[in-house]
């Protein structure tokens, strides 16, 4: 599976990277619905996903953006393992963003759908 | 379990990394650099601690968690960017902050009159009071945006504060003194209120400075 996302990748490069730039935020919202995480986490998490995979430590100035929207908020906590985290979280206007954005995604996939099956006249 | 050798590079190699990554973040105030360090650095643990769990030696497990971490200038490029870009979009040179932290130092220009003269000018008390109190006040609001550069302009007018404040009230004693050939007991106790005055607010500085920094 791996070799063939790498094959797939390296022919669809430029396409790919400019998808996948449009949605990490709502990605990352998507995960933070669920509960709170840190960046170590988020970048765990994301990577279980091939089209999500981020190199360590990329994920932080999407994070700083995503805070000074206020999509999301933060706060610290001690760790048992080590220095503190950062914790992030959601918030009214992340949510409302998901379901906006999420939206938007089904329509336009849908309209592409329809483009696709449709006839050629 | 980490031994001790392993402790002591994971110090090191980590340490060097954040220290070279602190030196490029040109454009981030310092207040947030910290934090933003502090972040990699879990991070950055997490990764090691993971390696070593799958059976890594700890020597390995940092090498390889830092190779497969962004570069430094990489990362250090995407993270001025984004406060280059933040700097162009909201507070531009931020003249109305910075006036607003330079008003208390009028006001206790004002409150050294009294200190100079030796008797209590009322006049002056009372707008040097309120060039001191209508910023505190101002600092408090709410409706106040925060980020890294007013932080830090909190931190340096606190720094300064009771150096040149104190300056004022010590040269008006010092002149009033000289003038009158001996020393003043009345701009003496003057001095000795505005200096009290001068340390209250540095400590005011200095809280707000904490309080703030936290909520970055």
């Amino acid at each position: 599976m791996l070799m063939t996302y790498s094959i797939f990748m390296k022919k669809n490069d430029v396409w790919i990277i400019q998808l996948r730039k449009g949605v990490f935020e709502l990605a990352i919202l998507l995960l933070l619905r669920k509960r709170p995480m840190y960046g170590y986490e988020l970048t765990s998490q994301l990577n279980k996903v091939p089209l999500f995979v981020l190199a360590g430590g990329s994920i932080y100035p999407i994070l700083k953006r995503m805070v000074n929207k206020e999509w999301i908020t933060f706060y610290w906590e001690e760790s048992e393992s080590g220095p503190k985290r950062k914790y992030y979280q959601i918030t009214e206007e992340g949510g409302h963003i998901i379901s906006q954005r999420m939206d938007d995604y089904r329509k336009l996939f849908n309209a592409l759908k329809l483009l696709e099956e449709g006839d050629d006249e | 379990m980490m031994n001790r050798n392993g402790m002591l590079n994971r110090h090191i190699k980590i340490d060097q990394f954040l220290e070279q990554l602190s030196k490029k973040l040109v454009n981030v105030p310092e207040s947030e650099k910290e934090q933003h360090l502090l972040e990699i650095e879990g991070h950055l643990h997490a990764l090691v601690l993971e390696k070593e769990s799958k059976g890594e030696n700890p020597e390995h497990a940092i090498e390889e968690a830092l190779d497969e971490f962004i570069s430094i200038n990489d990362l250090a490029l995407q993270i001025n960017k984004d406060y280059k870009n933040k700097e162009h979009n909201q507070f531009g040179e931020d003249y109305g902050f910075k006036t607003v932290m330079f008003l208390p130092f009028v006001g206790f220009g004002q409150l050294a009159i009294s200190i100079f003269r030796g008797e209590l000018a009322f006049g002056a008390i009372t707008v040097g009071l309120l060039f001191i109190i209508l910023p505190i006040i101002g600092l408090m609001l709410p409706q106040i945006k925060w980020d890294g550069k007013r932080v830090d302009t909190l931190k340096l007018t606190g720094r300064y504060f009771v150096t040149i404040i104190s300056s004022f009230g010590a040269i008006a004693f010092i002149t009033r003194s000289i003038l009158d050939r001996q020393p003043n007991y009345s701009s003496f106790f003057y001095m000795l209120g505005y200096l009290l005055l001068a340390i209250g607010l540095y400590f005011f500085f200095r809280h707000m400075y904490a309080v703030k920094k936290q909520e970055l």
